[in-house]
């Protein structure tokens, strides 16, 4: 829609479009020496601002005359240090002040000046919380995208760290930041993913996580070829091995593509002690994975069906224990799952300190109570509690775990091993089906990448890992 | 970039070692009834000779820059023949999988569940290759690869875990029955390869020399069956020769400690491989389909393979005589002499002869 020559009946266009919102703010003035219309949304420009940048220099008693007209004294004399830019389409008005852009129509001219004021309340920069570090930097990720990219642009002080900017949601008009560095992102692979956003056809837009599923490829697995990350200096890391962060507005988590399965294993500290250290921690969390998805699936199993698996005298401790409780092993083992999994989200959900309490109530009646009231066997209990900790090694994979733990245990207690066996061949080829961007998810290892060995199941020595780092695109198969 | 149906050399021959280490590990007395034991170490080398001879009749029709399948050369004869062969391979292809399914659920219901009403579980592992086989070539490749790191684990426990217990004695000196015996036993274990016919239609899919990988698939697989063999028979000596699952039998013995009887566990090799065999043969099932029947290679293809498939374990499953009439009645090996030697011979020369008559009236 076309902007119209009145001040006056441009705010009333903008109020009607915004139904009469009670913060569409509309001051009439004289700017310039013209009339004129502000028009903001209350709470996203700062005030002070509005008075310093725009109100104080148009509105003084200066000569405005001498600039030939009010647009080119508002050119002239708005103040330098922010965004100013025109633009004649209401409609992209009435967007732009979603934005936190004030607007200024003046008397008889057919362009409004946009300036870029934004003051809206956010949330500081934070202490990571779920991707704790022993050693690495201690700053999160923020709501607000700009302080992302500042956060990332901090850590990656080079002309080549590329930022692009793209609105998804056809309400929620949010702002994505793709990011990568220049020469070591795959060009082919940015097309992909740019091409993947602009045909997501979302309304809202209110967290990063609504992107995965159109940036995953391929068939519906239980792993997600698309990561995630809350701390600026992983991303960057990231970065710097050629793949793409993408950071949404509001979202104190940035996504990157592509991610594949070793990456899960990863963290920041395996980089800061030694190789040896880091290998052992690798090989750990791959044992805590394996624990984790298949430990309760393969005791159900042992005990119900090859009970000559375990040595004698742990099985008879087994049998002497569990010949006390009324249910079979599999609902046992099924039942504290689930409740372990109610009492996480419990403990996830309520205020901090309402969650320890629940913790507690939780560990005390499955612990405890449970056990003394002979409805669960010790050992069940001990392998319940070892699956958790282990899952809690590598939090990032909780969701497809806890899926594959209850679909194992249920295969396990009906099919003994050979159900165990074939999921275990179904979640092998769920590994090696993905391949989003042309790298597949079960790469360095299958298919073999002989250089990016040096960062998969071992680091290499910094000396060795400093010099060259292998990128996404050199782990394309082609 | 590579599409999901196709697969590096290495891959593909990963996949073919997996799905022919499994008719080794579900190797039955039938199949040892002319098989001496003293000839098993030594096996590899006919094996090799034999296999080399056997596919030259594919690496005919392959063609030198092995860009060729066999219905290229069919669409030059007509489409009847076409259709015909592929008809053929389409029910090689199910009989193959069929097999597998038996000889697995024999196994099976021998050593992990005795007397067990095994046909849900076949069912399922039907399904699950069905899913595997959706995934395409590319990915089932990459998935060969991680079982084949965890066969070379679980033999190297076994090994390592039997190995003091190896005794020279119990090793028969080879060629007793003559050398003649030897190559037809040689023969019959590449016979038993009914895969090396996928290469008739997968070698344009195939990203690397398929003459390089074959030879040196034949010579890995050769060396594996005779180091396996050699292993059973040093360490088990007549017991193992009288078990009808030779190498489940070596690994019930292997312990360190207070561990042992993890044979159960080791079964997950025989799981895996068996998937994999599956999924591979109804993935090539449809490729063969999609030549004579109006279906497009994918989820649809597989789960309407698999209903035959299922079909013929059905004819065979709990029935171990008739199973093993069928086996040594030598329908493997004819169904091999059909598909891997007859055929593609048969269509190479007609193709031949039709060129040179073309060239000749030109």
């Amino acid at each position: 829609m076309k902007i119209e020559k009145s001040a006056a009946e441009n705010a009333a266009i903008i109020k009607k479009t915004f139904h009469n919102s009670f913060d569409l703010q509309i001051r009439f003035f004289t700017a310039a020496g013209a009339p004129a219309a502000a028009v903001y949304l209350d709470g996203m420009c700062d005030e002070m601002k509005i008075t310093e940048c725009v109100l104080k220099p148009l509105t003084n008693k200066e000569n405005f005359s001498r600039f030939g007209s009010p647009a080119a004294a508002v050119k002239a004399r708005a103040y330098k240090g922010m965004g100013l830019s025109e633009e004649t389409d209401l409609n992209k008005i009435a967007a732009a002040l979603t934005e936190g852009n004030l607007a200024l129509f003046l008397e008889n001219e057919e362009t409004a000046f946009l300036f870029s004021l934004q003051g809206f309340p956010k949330k500081g920069i934070d202490t990571p919380e779920a991707e704790q570090n022993e050693q690495g930097g201690s700053e999160r990720f923020a709501d607000s995208f700009k302080d992302n990219v500042t956060l990332l642009r901090r850590r990656l002080k080079t002309p080549a760290l590329v930022t692009e900017r793209t609105v998804i949601g056809e309400t929620s008009r949010t702002d994505v930041i793709f990011c990568y560095l220049e020469g070591r992102a795959d060009p082919a692979m940015l097309q992909k993913i740019r091409r993947r956003l602009e045909k997501t056809g979302l309304d809202t837009l209110l967290g990063s996580g609504y992107l995965k599923p159109f940036l995953d490829g391929g068939s519906p697995g239980l792993f997600s070829d698309t990561g995630f990350t809350e701390r600026p200096d992983m991303l960057a890391a990231k970065l710097a091995e050629g793949r793409i962060g993408i950071i949404a507005d509001g979202t104190p988590y940035a996504l990157i593509a592509p991610y594949l399965f070793i990456d899960y294993f990863h963290s920041l500290d395996d980089y800061m002690g030694s190789p040896a250290y880091a290998l052992f921690l690798r090989l750990l969390r791959l044992a805590c994975f394996f624990i984790s998805a298949a430990l309760p699936g393969l005791f159900v199993a042992t005990c119900d069906f090859h009970p000559e698996v375990l040595p004698p005298g742990i099985m008879l401790d087994i049998a002497a224990a569990e010949a006390k409780t009324p249910f079979s092993l599999a609902f046992e083992a099924f039942a504290i799952h689930l409740i372990y999994e109610i009492v996480r989200e419990a403990g996830l959900r309520m205020p901090v300190a309402v969650g320890h309490a629940v913790s507690i109530v939780g560990a005390l009646v499955v612990g405890d109570a449970a056990v003394t009231a002979g409805l669960i066997a010790a050992p069940m209990l001990m392998v319940v509690a070892l699956t958790a900790i282990s899952s809690a090694v590598i939090p990032k994979l909780h969701e497809p775990l806890a899926l594959l733990r209850f679909g194992l245990i249920a295969l396990g207690g009906i099919t003994g091993f050979f159900g165990v066996f074939i999921a275990m061949g179904l979640l092998l080829s769920d590994l090696c089906g993905g391949s989003p961007y042309g790298v597949p998810f079960s790469a360095p290892f299958s298919p073999f990448v002989k250089k990016a060995q040096r960062d998969a199941l071992r680091r290499a020595g910094w000396r060795t890992l400093g010099r060259t780092r292998t990128t996404a695109r050199e782990m394309k198969f082609e | 970039m590579r599409d999901k149906g196709s697969v590096s050399a290495a891959q593909f021959f990963c996949v073919l070692f997996v799905s022919r280490i499994i008719a080794l590990f579900t190797f039955i007395i039938t199949d040892a009834a002319a098989y001496p034991a003293g000839d098993r170490g030594i096996v590899f080398l006919p094996f090799i000779l034999a296999g080399v001879l056997c596919a030259v009749p594919v690496l005919l029709v392959l063609g030198r820059k092995e860009d060729r399948t066999l219905f290229t050369l069919t669409e030059r004869l007509s489409p009847a023949v076409t259709k015909g062969a592929a008809l053929i391979y389409t029910a090689g292809a199910v009989w193959s999988a069929a097999v597998s399914a038996v000889r697995f659920e024999l196994f099976m219901s021998t050593v992990m569940y005795t007397e067990a009403f095994l046909t849900p579980l076949i069912a399922l592992m039907l399904g699950a290759a069905v899913l595997i086989a959706a995934r395409g070539l590319e990915p089932m490749g990459r998935m060969s690869v991680g079982v084949l790191a965890l066969i070379a684990v679980s033999l190297a426990y076994v090994g390592a875990t039997t190995a003091g217990e190896f005794e020279l004695a119990n090793l028969e000196p080879p060629l007793q029955s003559g050398v003649g015996t030897l190559l037809k036993e040689a023969f019959f274990a590449v016979a038993r390869t009914s895969e090396l016919a996928t290469m008739l239609i997968l070698a344009p899919r195939i990203h690397g020399s398929v003459k390089k990988g074959y030879l040196l698939w034949l010579a890995l697989f050769g060396l594996t069956i005779s180091a396996v063999f050699t292993v059973i028979l040093g360490v088990t000596g007549a017991y193992g020769e009288r078990q009808m699952f030779q190498l489940y039998s070596l690994t019930v013995l292997s312990r360190i400690g207070v561990i042992e009887r993890l044979d159960s566990l080791i079964c997950a090799i025989w799981v895996l491989c068996s998937l994999t065999r599956l999924a591979f043969h109804l993935y090539v099932g449809a490729l063969y389909l999609e030549k004579c029947a109006p279906v497009k290679p994918g989820a649809k293809a597989y789960i309407l393979l698999s209903l035959p498939v299922f079909g013929l374990y059905l004819l065979f499953s709990g029935k171990i005589v008739r199973f093993a009439d069928v086996l040594r009645s030598g329908a493997n090996e004819a169904v091999f002499s059909v598909l891997l030697i007859g055929i593609p011979l048969a269509v190479w020369a007609a193709e031949k002869i039709k060129y040179r008559k073309r060239r000749a009236a030109a």
